[in-house]
């Protein structure tokens, strides 16, 4: 058995066991995992969530739960052991209880209906007495589980606000739920007056709805979430052989990762070689080789290799700890604007409390016996929960739909602010390009040595070397000599020896003294020598991003002002700008500079996108009126960005316009629909001309109508280029 | 129409029932995943999750005796 994975369970034992296996795709993969799991004999009650992509299952031997890992891995289902969640535990504990109020008020508002229909269709005297009362009294019985049981979040939100002295939405649904089953069941008691069961299970049920879909959407953002976090393993293995809790682990230990394990740090390859699924970080679909010398992340898995690797950093500074903290932000996030409504809600509904109160004084004055009904009515439907609810649901949902374009949102109001954007600006260097150099070309210089040759010699040179020409040059080769006395001189080169032979890499003034130029100056050129003598120049460049070229057509399409802020100052750069469509890019740019050219922008009355990936953009991104970080490595530059983009892939750009211009179309759709809604009906009611079970019926349709737009943001659009 | 009176109270009885059986579904977790169940009757298999062990365990002593 592999010990790594044995260490990691021999904390298990019998009994309940959740797993978390993100790879679960679809419903099929569910039946097939329990089908397959269910055939063991130690396994008992084997179940596959789909929506959470967890499994949990009983062990009835402590060794069972290894061999359910060994099945899952066998069928190539990666898993890892779900670590208690309290947040997740509370959502589902929530969710239960909510479907079981929404149950339970579902049927007793039909129940209810029934008797109340009765009594509509007959008429005032269709009834006899003696059944009418007897209708009345099934009614109160039926109400009864949906006022105190069903409703009951409301009465505790309610009685939270008036001890806090505020009052919330829940305030005026309380009161209207239970001054409606109050004076139903008195009326009834007494045999007098009119009931209003029908009209306060109603209104639960409905509402209960609205908050059940609220819920869902919520979990749905947090379950995203927790896949991320989850992907680190718990244990990793030394390379004397240790196994060590992942938290142990500190900058420059020296690791070793087995085929087929996740990698637990970040670390640079000491030895080995093997192919890498980086899927999960950028995006890139197959897997990345992975040799001497190349950076691996923690929480993405080493696919047919052994590598022994030296961590980078603490467990802070890995990349998957920056992006958690990023996921975390975004799921507390608070919207300044929610809080708003919350305070806007509070002025509402004090101004409905005092109206109903005051529509109901006045028609009992006036000698109305139906006073009860319309102060009843008129607090039913001016209450402004849909539009409390228009603008935080949409949001909600729209956060988790666009992760699934590699987008973690930050600011709340990013979407909103991106759909009113009418120019853009990108950085050059790691938002259009990659940001690494990769080998373009060989010029050989002295033609008894073959490219492989002069290849094999500069990797070795570099073999130490975490200069992103090393990294390129070291992805090109696997046969490395060994060279003794490597040298490396900051800013210039690296030189060694080999058989009383020198060999340098570096600048041409660096590794030979002769006076050398360039092939051309089209790509970033460095010179390998034999004892002063030329052998080769590699030429080096950082290639543009895949599919930037559609985006940016795409991008000059939809705005006026599209525009490159870059801070490289080569003709070449100049030149790869022009042939990307930008007619004037503005070259050489200090950080100030930007700032400068953001500001003049905007006093031209743009409003500014900036995408930027650097410490030297995070000033302009901070200026912009919205800004989109791109695989940003500093968490400065995070924090700047009102967004992140984490797979790096810019094809995402052009969809993400557009659903941000839905995003901001259903608010709108919601809040007119709301306004609209509160102040038709409001002097309808005041006039007597509502009856409470059509308040009910409008208001919580109202609530439910708008979280149903808000439901239609969940469909992102799939991108692929400019095909708008 | 007397009948009413035993009715309507037999009805109430079985709408009591219905609501605890539904609020024990619920808590009993068989909600938690409703994407899943509707692929269930494709796999034409006789051997389903709903057999626990305890079942097997049965099984296997009934072939054995």
């Amino acid at each position: 058995m592999n010990d790594l994975a044995h260490a990691r369970f021999e904390k298990l034992t019998a009994g309940e066991q959740h797993f978390l296996v993100p790879d679960v795709r679809c419903a099929n993969c569910c039946l097939t995992i329990e089908k397959a799991l269910d055939g063991l004999p130690e396994v008992s009650n084997v179940n596959v969530n789909y929506a959470e992509k967890r499994l949990s299952f009983s062990a009835l031997t402590p060794g069972a739960t290894q061999h359910v890992i060994d099945r899952l891995t066998e069928m190539g289902y990666q898993s890892a052991p779900e670590r208690y969640d309290e947040g997740m535990a509370r959502f589902r504990e929530e969710r239960r209880r909510l479907l079981a109020r929404l149950g339970v008020a579902g049927i007793g508002m039909m129940q209810v209906m029934m008797f109340a229909l009765a009594s509509y269709v007959a008429g005032p005297q269709g009834i006899e007495d003696a059944y009418w009362n007897l209708m009345q009294w099934a009614s109160m019985i039926i109400a009864l589980p949906v006022t105190f049981y069903s409703a009951m979040p409301f009465h505790k939100g309610a009685l939270r606000d008036l001890r806090n002295f505020s009052l919330g939405m829940d305030v005026p649904v309380s009161l209207a739920i239970l001054s409606a089953f109050t004076l139903s069941t008195i009326h009834t008691i007494t045999q007098s007056g009119e009931v209003y069961f029908d009209s306060a299970c109603m209104f639960t049920f409905f509402l209960l709805t609205g908050r059940y879909l609220e819920l869902t959407a919520r979990q749905a953002f947090h379950v995203d979430q927790s896949l991320g976090e989850h992907l680190l393993p718990d244990f990793a293995r030394r390379v004397s052989g240790e196994i060590v809790d992942i938290e142990q682990l500190g900058a420059d230990d020296v690791i070793v990762i087995r085929k087929g394990e996740v990698i637990p740090a970040d670390a640079v390859v000491l030895e080995g070689q093997s192919s890498v699924d980086e899927s999960a970080f950028t995006g890139e679909s197959g897997p990345v080789i992975k040799t001497v010398g190349a950076k691996i992340l923690a929480g993405t898995s080493n696919l047919d290799g052994e590598l022994t690797a030296r961590v980078l950093s603490e467990a802070d500074d890995w990349v998957i700890s920056h992006l958690s903290e990023l996921y975390r932000k975004s799921a507390s996030f608070r919207p300044a604007f929610a809080a708003a409504a919350d305070v806007i809600a509070r002025y509402f509904v004090s101004a409905v409390l005092l109206l109903a109160a005051g529509s109901g004084i006045y028609w009992w004055l006036a000698g109305s016996e139906d006073y009860f009904a319309i102060a009843l009515a008129v607090l039913v439907v001016s209450c402004p929960c849909a539009l409390s609810l228009a603008t935080p649901v949409a949001y909600t949902i729209a956060s988790g739909a666009v992760r699934q374009l590699g987008v973690l949102v930050s600011n709340g109001a990013f979407l909103e602010k991106l759909s009113e954007i009418d120019a853009v600006v990108f950085d050059k260097t790691g938002t259009l390009t990659e940001g690494t150099l990769r080998l373009e070309q060989i010029a050989l210089m002295n033609h008894e040595y073959s490219r492989d040759e002069v290849v094999s010699i500069a990797a070795s040179l570099e073999v130490t070397s975490l200069h992103p020409v090393a990294l390129s040059l070291r992805e090109e080769t696997r046969d490395l000599v060994a060279l003794n006395d490597i040298e490396i001189s900051a800013g210039f080169g690296i030189s060694g020896t080999k058989d009383g032979v020198t060999y340098k890499i570096g600048k041409a003034g660096f590794a030979t003294a002769e006076a050398v130029s360039a092939p051309d100056d089209s790509l970033n050129w460095v010179l390998l020598s034999r004892d002063d003598a030329p052998l080769a120049w590699f030429g080096f460049s950082d290639r543009l991003r895949e599919g930037v070229d559609a985006v940016v057509d795409e991008t000059q399409r939809r705005f006026n002002r599209v525009e490159v802020f870059s801070g490289d100052t080569s003709d070449r750069g100049r030149l790869r700008l022009h042939e990307l469509g930008f007619q004037a890019p503005r070259m050489g740019m200090t950080p100030d500079g930007k700032i400068d050219g953001l500001q003049q922008l905007q006093a031209d009355g743009n409003r500014v996108l900036m995408l930027g990936d650097g410490l030297n953009d995070a000033g302009a991104m901070a200026v912009a009126n919205v800004s989109l970080a791109v695989n940003p490595v500093d968490s400065v530059v995070q924090s700047a960005a009102d967004a992140t983009l984490v797979n790096g892939s810019l094809a995402s750009l052009p969809g993400l316009f557009d659903y941000a211009r839905r995003v901001k179309r259903i608010i709108r759709q919601n809040l007119g629909w709301a306004l609209a809604y509160n102040f038709s009906v409001i002097p309808l009611a005041i006039v007597g001309l509502v009856p409470p079970w059509v308040a009910a019926l409008g208001m919580s349709m109202s609530s439910l109508f708008v979280t149903l737009n808000a439901c239609r943001l969940a469909r992102v659009p799939v991108t692929h280029g400019g095909n708008a | 129409m007397e009948i009413l009176f035993v009715l309507i109270p037999v009805s109430l009885i079985i709408v009591g029932i219905a609501l605890s059986a539904f609020v024990w579904s619920v808590h009993n977790r068989q909600y938690e995943d409703l994407d899943k169940e509707a692929y269930r009757i494709l796999f034409d298999d006789n051997s389903t999750t709903m057999t626990t062990s305890l079942d097997r365990a049965a099984s296997e002593t009934e072939e054995k005796s």
